[in-house]
């Protein structure tokens, strides 16, 4: 047995009586504090589950890169309104200018006016 | 496998990202065709400062402008680069403003339209207004 050796054997002796001599309370609060840090690791390693899943099945992760930037390009133009460029030729060739259209007092008289 | 994954992932990033970037650029004045310059001509200075999706716009008016009479491309040529200077908001306004117009009954239309022209003055494109 070399020094360290023993002096670990002491180490867990002395650490194992010193168990032995906690109150109940103490016990149950660092057995709570285990039980936590034990869970913490567990979801930990199953983060590394799926990354490693990705890593050993490149098609999946191929596909999963396509399937997030088509979503995402998809997300983008479908929040955009359909322009018309018909209205905008009338606008510009009409018998008003656009400006008027823009009018603020313009959109007065329109609003008195219109059905809805 | 992380080896092979990680170019292939790379490439798809760059291949897409080329993509969209195609999809949202738009023409410098140097890339416009000649129709397309002829009916810009007006912005022709103005046209690379403009925002990409104005200019996106602007290419599918101009497509139409072969179609629209001498009197009307005048109209447009004139009133062209004071459009480009309204706000987005303004534009928007405007073509909100010109669609409920469109939904009234004829003569409120003329009728909103000779109160324009009364009190707000004369088109400079279009001295006769809404005649």
């Amino acid at each position: 047995m070399t020094k360290e050796d023993e002096f670990a054997h002491r180490l867990i002796t002395a650490l194992d009586s010193s168990v032995r001599d906690m109150d109940a309370a103490t016990l149950q609060r660092l057995g709570a504090l285990r039980r936590q840090a034990v869970a913490s690791q567990h979801s930990l390693t199953h983060g590394h589950q799926i990354l490693s899943l990705l890593q050993r099945h490149s098609l999946v992760s191929v596909l999963l890169a396509l399937f997030i930037l088509i979503s995402g390009y998809w997300f983008v133009q479908s929040g955009q309104p359909a322009y018309s460029p018909e209205t905008d030729i009338l606008l510009l060739t009409g018998d008003l200018p656009p400006n008027a259209y823009a009018d603020k007092t313009f959109s007065k008289w329109l609003d008195a006016r219109s059905p809805f | 496998m992380a080896r092979r994954t990680f170019p292939v992932l790379i490439s798809l990033y760059f291949l897409a990202h080329a993509g969209f970037t195609h999809a949202d650029s738009a023409p410098t004045w140097m890339q416009l065709s000649i129709p397309e310059r002829t009916a810009l001509t007006p912005i022709a200075y103005d046209w690379d400062q403009l925002p990409t999706d104005q200019r996106l716009k602007l290419l599918k008016v101009v497509k139409e402008f072969a179609k629209l009479t001498p009197t009307q491309q005048q109209i447009f040529y004139a009133r062209l680069k004071p459009w480009t200077q309204m706000t987005p908001a303004q534009r928007d306004a405007a073509r909100d403003n010109f669609k409920k117009l469109q939904e009234l009954p004829k003569s409120e239309q003329s009728q909103i339209k000779r109160l324009w022209s009364q009190t707000a003055g004369s088109d400079p494109a279009n001295p006769g207004g809404g005649q």
